[in-house]
């Protein structure tokens, strides 16, 4: 009986006391409930507004299948759609908030989460910034960017056009996508009339007018860089570099500086980007851009071949010779330093020798590896055959076995092509 | 990584459970008297601590959260926790009778120790995943026994100070208190920058 | 006890937060301003007043043994209740006490008051004291939300104070500011009544409430 009394009474009445208590929490829950939702919804409305300031009684509307979007809001008077949406930014993805009214034109906009730079890419946050995308519609045409703040503009932006996008499926009504800037008209600024075309390597080619041809190369520039560089080269009937433009990247501002004219327009009239500097404190992006270059160069012939001929053809440059019974290749090979890459063009007679040789060491060391690039160096290969290499350049043992694999590596092509 | 190592850093430094927070005053102001007495209550906090949220983290997001019974998470935490205390105590005292003695008097007090019941509702108020949520305990628990360590200190030298008489015992010690609370401020900013 | 001496006992004579120094965390925590103190203190006296009505209704039915849990139980419950209709009705004063409105279940003031006085007291002497701990709880509350707000921020609640609102000595609304008004109030007190007013000397175990109900005390736990 003592048992009884000991453990089962007071446990029972533990338990009937906490039934009890949940019984009375669980009717509480149930009156306050409502009203607790209606007052997050108030407030979910109250930051919806800020946007769109004639909605009103906002509904959630199913964001799934939506590119790109956080969560979309359509208000309950017909004023419009709150949508939020997403794109990566400088310091990952950052959130945009956008009004868009009836009209399909912006009412407002405001950033939301990111974790751009403060004082730089979050300046995309500011009024100064925002208060431009009122009343544009999808094209967005006059949005400029923050000078400083190139990635952070162009992530709000590209946010946006997801909005747009959004909205167009959800309102139902066709929207018209932003003017892509146009890099080819850049290269060649006289041309109007470029007919796209299909060219083996290229990302995009372009025929431009009479003046040559346009050859869009996918590159890799900083290590960092969250995408590749679309670098347009423009190929003129002189078989020549007529203009480089870089277009898309994410290079960062102060390494942007090699995406600017003044070092762009020193690869105008050659024909391949041999002898050209990389831009302090920007090689990997320079590096980048000059094998894009180099790449394009190299479909070159293939390009203005099929065009009608021009008078004397492709005109021989330093180094080179013209194609013939020569066979030429590019190959590369792991130079000095982590992305180091040594780049070597190798024309080889019917001999089996070494016609001539140019290289691309502009990612090895500054007056070191880089002297491979020198005519003293390259004459050196010059008449010999598989296997044989001249002495290395002191200072540079790395950089010039470099050199060499990619030359055996050239060979083996060459020996493989004759096979073939 | 280097996220849990921030969370762990806020909980310690910058938001310091005592001296930011305002939980476990009770406990902080009256168990730091004494060194060993402050190092044993520290300990037993961090062992109820972690396992605090190691029983009520799972039972929210499996139970609670997903039945909708979210209101019912303070009276179904303090019950976990006072039981778990209870059942703690009677396991150190039958199986492992040293760590009793060392720990097990301050079990008791550990119930009503806000600290407990605050940690766990935090977990759960700022979305912590589970790890997480183990991390913040134990930086919780550790800021604690950081500051009753240093705060024992200062009060031994307080005790032979010449302190005005309206100002000796409960005055004295608050005061002492809002002093070091000054210089946990000073940790302020600095845990996000250290891990950049 | 004369009715009048219970409902009054806690309002001065045995102030929870002046005179016996209990429920410090959320003196310190929430008395950052006047309305929060005092929202504060309003939420904590319903429970109180509530749990020891309960408490006392259901003093001769809860066994010994388990009557700990039972009174948590039942204050988490009120507490419960505090919550959802604050967080339903009066969504800012919910916001700024945040987790201390859940802490009030482990506030040593209401288990200390079960303990002590509903467990062995008639209903309405129970609830007499629960309002008038309450009371004097909140008046502390206000004291020191007042002054940390006045001489903080330079507003009184959230007016701003001509001449205080320019030049706030900002430390006082923030962590140590509560600390030291705190000690500054005990004392003050001290001073103007010869050391007699405050019962509680120093902060250790024998002036806390649960002291008779807790085994770590009679193991000398508490630092001895």
């Amino acid at each position: 009986m003592n048992a009884v009394k000991e453990f089962v009474v007071p446990a029972a009445v533990l338990t009937v006391i906490c039934l009890v208590v949940s019984a009375v929490l669980a009717g509480t829950y149930q009156v306050t409930k409502p009203v607790i939702e209606a007052a997050k919804r108030a407030e979910a409305d109250a930051s919806r507004v800020v946007v769109l300031p004639d909605g009103k009684d906002f509904e959630e509307v199913s964001a799934s299948g939506l590119e790109n979007i956080v969560d979309a809001y359509k208000a309950g008077n017909g004023a419009g759609y709150v949508i939020t949406g997403k794109a990566k930014g400088y310091g990952g993805d950052l959130q945009v908030m956008a009004g868009i009214d009836k009209d399909g034109k912006i009412a407002g906009v405001k950033l939301m989460d990111n974790n751009e730079t403060q004082g730089i890419g979050s300046k995309t946050g500011e009024d100064s910034y925002t208060s431009q995308y009122k009343g544009k519609d999808s094209t967005l045409d006059g949005v400029t960017t923050i000078s400083g703040a190139t990635i952070s503009s162009k992530a709000f932006q590209s946010a946006v056009t997801s909005i747009f996008q959004a909205y167009g499926s959800l309102a139902g009504v066709e929207v018209a996508a932003p003017e892509a800037e146009d890099y080819k008209a850049t290269v060649f600024p006289d041309v109007t009339d470029f007919s796209e075309i299909t060219v083996d390597g290229a990302k995009a080619a372009y025929k431009a007018g009479d003046a040559g041809y346009v050859l869009v190369m996918e590159s890799k520039g900083w290590e960092h860089a969250t995408s590749p560089m679309e670098v347009f080269v423009g190929i003129g009937n002189d078989g020549k570099i007529a203009g480089v433009v870089v277009g898309e990247n994410s290079e960062t501002p102060p390494v942007s500086d090699v995406l600017k004219p003044e070092y762009l327009s020193k690869f105008i009239g050659k024909d391949s980007p041999d002898g050209i500097d990389n831009v302090s404190g920007a090689s990997q992006t320079s590096v980048g851009i000059k094998k894009a270059v180099r790449a394009a160069m190299e479909l070159a012939p293939g390009l203005i071949g099929d065009a009608a001929p021009s008078e004397g053809g492709d005109a021989p440059a330093e180094g080179d010779v013209p194609a013939g019974d020569l066979f030429t290749t590019t190959t590369t090979a792991k130079g000095y330093g982590q992305s180091g890459e040594v780049s070597v063009t190798v024309s080889i007679d019917a001999e089996g020798k070494i016609a001539s040789i140019s290289v691309d060491a502009s990612s090895e060391t500054t007056g070191l590896g880089t002297q491979a690039q020198d005519a003293a160096y390259t004459d050196t290969w010059k008449g010999l055959g598989e296997g044989e290499a001249p002495a290395a350049i002191s200072g540079a043992t790395v950089t010039s076995n470099a050199v060499q694999e990619a030359v055996a590596k050239a060979f083996a092509a060459y020996n493989a092509s004759k096979g073939a | 990584m280097k996220e849990m190592l921030i969370i762990l850093f806020t909980a310690i430094l910058v938001e310091n459970y005592v001296l930011m927070k305002f939980l476990a005053i009770c406990s902080f102001l009256g168990v730091s008297k004494k060194l060993d007495a402050a190092v044993g209550m520290s300990a037993a906090v961090i062992f109820v601590m972690l396992m605090a949220t190691a029983a009520t983290w799972p039972i929210y997001h499996s139970i609670l959260d997903p039945l909708q019974l979210g209101y019912m998470q303070t009276v179904i935490f303090i019950l976990v926790i006072a039981a778990l205390v209870q059942l703690v105590e009677m396991i150190l005292k039958k199986f492992m009778p040293p760590l009793y003695r060392s720990l097990g008097v301050f079990l008791p007090l550990i119930t009503t120790n806000c600290a407990i019941l605050g940690v766990v509702v935090l977990n759960i108020t700022k979305t912590y995943t589970f790890a997480q949520s183990m991390v913040n305990s134990l930086g919780a628990g550790l800021g604690y026994l950081l500051a009753m360590v240093l705060f024992s200190g200062i009060r031994s030298r307080v005790d032979t100070a010449d302190v005005p008489e309206c100002f000796k015992g409960v005055p004295i010690t608050l005061v002492a208190a809002s002093i070091m609370s000054v210089s946990f401020m000073g940790f302020t900013g600095l845990v996000e920058n250290m891990f950049k | 006890m004369n009715k009048l001496k219970i409902l009054t006992n806690g309002i001065i004579r045995e102030n929870p937060v002046l005179v016996l120094v209990l429920g410090t965390c959320p003196a310190l925590a929430v008395t950052n301003s006047t309305i929060n103190g005092v929202g504060m203190g309003i939420a904590a006296t319903f429970v109180l007043i509530c749990s020891n009505v309960v408490i006392s209704l259901l003093k001769k039915v809860i066994p010994d043994k388990v009557r700990i849990p039972c009174y948590i139980v039942i204050i988490a419950g009120f507490v419960t209740v505090v919550q959802l209709v604050l967080q339903a009705y009066m969504k800012s004063l919910y916001d700024a006490l945040g987790i201390f409105l859940s802490l009030i279940v482990v506030n040593c003031v209401i288990l200390g008051r079960a303990e002590m006085f509903a467990n062995k007291n008639s209903v309405y002497d129970s609830f007499l004291d629960g309002v008038g701990m309450g009371i004097g709880f909140t008046l502390a509350l206000f004291l020191m939300g007042a002054l940390r707000e006045i001489f903080g921020v330079g507003t009184f609640c959230n007016i701003p104070i001509p001449g205080l609102s320019s030049a706030p000595i900002a430390i006082l609304a923030q962590a140590p500011g509560g600390f030291f008004v705190y000690g500054l109030i005990i004392a003050i007190l001290n001073k103007v009544s010869n050391g007699k007013a405050v019962k509680r000397k120093s902060f250790d175990c024998e002036s806390c409430p649960s002291h008779a109900g807790c085994s770590g005390a009679m193991k000398g736990g508490c630092g001895r």
